[in-house]
């Protein structure tokens, strides 16, 4: 340590270093720490047990209805304007609910996309200024505020929830005076939402803000519908599908029961494909299924296909989320690679077999997020290197329960140390 | 004189002024020591693991009778070094044993383990292993321990990156894609009331009475069902 990073014990005068917040020599605390409890319980839980109190108060405060009444509080209500402007001897506050990112816009009607059902949370902040200098005020004013709740009308769709945690400070948005996690629940909905802020000395402010749900439209293409029987049919619907739906929608190809001869590359919109399941063709590919597509933290799905190598090359190579569920690789040098970096990468299989392949699955990843740490009911048989696991490790483990390894050469071979779960595993 | 980074620092200075006296538990992720400082005599706990050491970050800032006291957080890279407060005393799960426990004695246990996760979820932390053998009984206090499961509320994230728990008292929500939340801890309390007050998992036997409808709604599948805080839940107790 040179002397500007280091600071003397205040209880055995040894050197630690500046941020220390307790010192080993003499085991004593250095740093101040803030006592927290709960809240009191509700109000109306305590104006049971306070009942008689209470009375007895209402009937002191007689006396003093008539100043009441001169110094009336004052409710300022922002009109469904998300700002209300609050001025008392201090000056003159601008107060707002906003996103993060915009601590001087506010937002008083907000829209979210969201598929049906899903459950989604996202945060709002409510933001205290001074009016003229734009300087953040949360500190001075939240000293003058008795409570601020919040809370949701009655959604047009009761069914679908909307609601608001308690608004707390919260790190995620250092600079706004509260935060509030919303939660609902994906249906087209609406609902208001209201803040309540009421003051030490009476003011009660309302701010309000109106959430719309709309929910994410799902396309399903079948073969009858768009030409998909030649890979060149397939490769040139994925590359236009794009320009035929929003941004935001869910985009499921139905595929006939056919083999597709030669690679597919999915980089636009990102699509959904379904094998057939109809009759006893299946669909096959016997060349390889790039998966790059854009949209961030989108999962690609593939359902109930085939890929048959000839025991060269790779039968999916997924550069992004990507997630196999009932489908076969046989005949491959690596049968699923998962070589996407970073939140938008990672691969999952569910109840997929795994035969005669030089690799099975293979993780060549650097820092990836398992979107889903779970790989359930796989079948790796006969397979050179069922598991192969390269690149730097996440602490999430790699959970395998149900999947089933036999007459592989190598089960797993975790090069990267990286933390597995199969206890529920069989080996044979 | 060089500049030494707290890590460094601190690794090296335990261990001329700390002594080991057990190892407490070993996984991949890391060690837990019991260790002491013989200048005083005092215990304390050593966490040394690989990982976000985050909620231990902010912990530092703030002290709770139900939560072991951290005292120093040091990290590199993804390497952590965490001191914390030794509790003495037996676990729930130790006490249990063959036991049940009276209502009134339930409601206090679970109102100051609900104190302890209020703490953790203010500060938009989850604990993710509420049970009995995480709850240790320092007198007339229970105090909360084992954060190694907890992690910081992502409200963007679209689901958990990994799956923690203890099978029985995790949440269904674990086990699937959404992520976990404060509903998750208190899922778990309800499994763990009703473990206090039949010794067994509500699937098996609900609790009977006032508590056991208490315990009925902790335990929602749905965790919009459960109730939505564990001040709304210290409310119902």
């Amino acid at each position: 340590m040179n002397e500007s990073n280091c600071k003397p014990c205040p209880h055995c005068g040894k050197p630690l270093p500046a941020e220390a917040s307790f010192c080993p020599y003499c085991a004593s605390i250095l740093n101040p720490r803030k006592k927290l409890s709960p809240p009191a319980l509700s109000w109306r839980r305590t104006l049971r047990r306070t009942l008689p109190v209470l009375l007895l108060l209402v009937l002191l405060a007689g006396g003093g209805i008539a100043w009441y009444l001169s110094n009336r509080p004052q409710v300022y209500d922002d009109n469904g304007a998300g700002e209300v402007l609050y001025t008392d001897e201090d000056g003159t506050y601008q107060i707002l609910l906003g996103w993060r990112d915009s601590p001087y816009s506010p937002a008083p009607v907000i829209t979210q996309e969201a598929e049906l059902d899903g459950e989604y949370t996202f945060p709002v902040c409510l933001f205290i200024h001074h009016k003229d200098t734009g300087v953040n005020a949360s500190g001075v004013f939240l000293q003058k505020v008795d409570s601020v709740t919040a809370e949701f009308d009655t959604p047009d769709d009761p069914s679908g929830y909307m609601t608001y945690d308690p608004p707390a400070y919260d790190d995620f948005a250092p600079d706004a005076a509260l935060t509030s996690f919303t939660h609902f629940l994906g249906r087209e909905n609406s609902a208001r939402g209201t803040w309540t802020i009421t003051m030490d000395n009476g003011d009660m402010i309302y701010l309000h803000q109106t959430l719309n749900v709309d929910l994410i439209e799902t396309h399903d293409f079948y073969p009858e519908d768009v030409p998909l029987d030649t890979i060149q049919d397939l490769q040139a619907f994925v590359d236009s599908v794009g320009d035929q739906v929003g941004n935001s929608d869910v985009v499921n190809i139905h595929l006939p029961a056919v083999t597709y001869e030669g690679s597919l590359s999915i980089t636009g919109h990102p699509v959904n494909l379904y094998g057939n399941t109809e009759g006893e063709g299946r669909t096959v590919f016997t060349g390889t299924v790039q998966m790059n597509p854009g949209g961030a933290n989108w999962v690609s799905y593939l359902y109930d296909i085939d890929f048959a190598g000839s025991g060269e090359g790779v039968g999916v190579s997924a550069a992004r989320r990507t997630w196999a569920v009932g489908c076969r690789f046989t005949g491959w040098r690596t049968a699923l690679l998962c070589h996407g970096t970073g939140a938008n990468g990672g691969i999952a299989y569910t109840s997929c077999v795994f035969e005669d392949n030089d690799v099975a699955v293979h993780y060549n990843t650097n820092q990836v997020s398992f979107f889903n740490s779970t790989s359930p009911d796989n079948q790796f048989f006969r397979n050179g290197t069922a598991i192969l696991i390269e690149g730097e490790p996440t602490e999430d483990s790699l959970e395998l329960p149900g999947c089933q390894f036999q007459g592989n050469g190598t089960d797993i071979d975790n090069r990267s140390g990286q933390p597995l779960d199969i206890s529920q595993a069989v080996f044979s | 004189m060089e500049v030494v980074p707290i890590y460094t620092w601190l690794l090296s200075v335990l261990e001329q002024e700390f002594r080991l006296i057990r190892r407490m538990k070993e996984s991949p992720r890391g060690t837990v020591d019991l260790i002491i400082h013989p200048a005083t005599g005092l215990r304390f706990v050593l966490r040394h693991f690989h990982g976000n050491a985050a909620v231990y970050q902010k912990l530092l800032h703030y002290s709770c009778p139900n939560l072991p006291t951290t005292l120093e957080v040091a990290s590199q890279g993804e390497r952590n070094l965490v001191l914390e407060e030794y509790i003495q005393g037996d676990t729930l799960d130790y006490l249990l044993k063959g036991a049940q426990f009276p209502p009134e004695r339930v409601r206090d246990i679970t109102t100051q383990v609900c104190k302890a996760l209020w703490v953790l979820h203010s500060m938009g932390a989850v604990h993710r292993d509420v049970k009995p053998e995480n709850i240790i009984l320092r007198g007339n206090e229970a105090v909360l321990i084992d954060f190694d499961a907890a992690r910081l509320y992502n409200p963007d994230g679209d689901g958990d990156t990994q799956i923690l728990g203890t099978t029985g008292f995790a949440a269904p929500e674990q086990y699937g894609l959404s992520q976990t939340d404060q509903r998750t801890d208190i899922y778990a309390v309800g499994i763990l009331m009703n473990i206090m007050l039949t010794g067994q998992h509500p699937s098996k036997q609900l609790a009977k009475g006032r508590l056991g409808r208490v315990v009925a709604r902790c335990t929602q599948v749905a965790p919009n069902k459960r109730y939505p805080n564990v001040l709304r839940l210290m409310e119902a107790l």
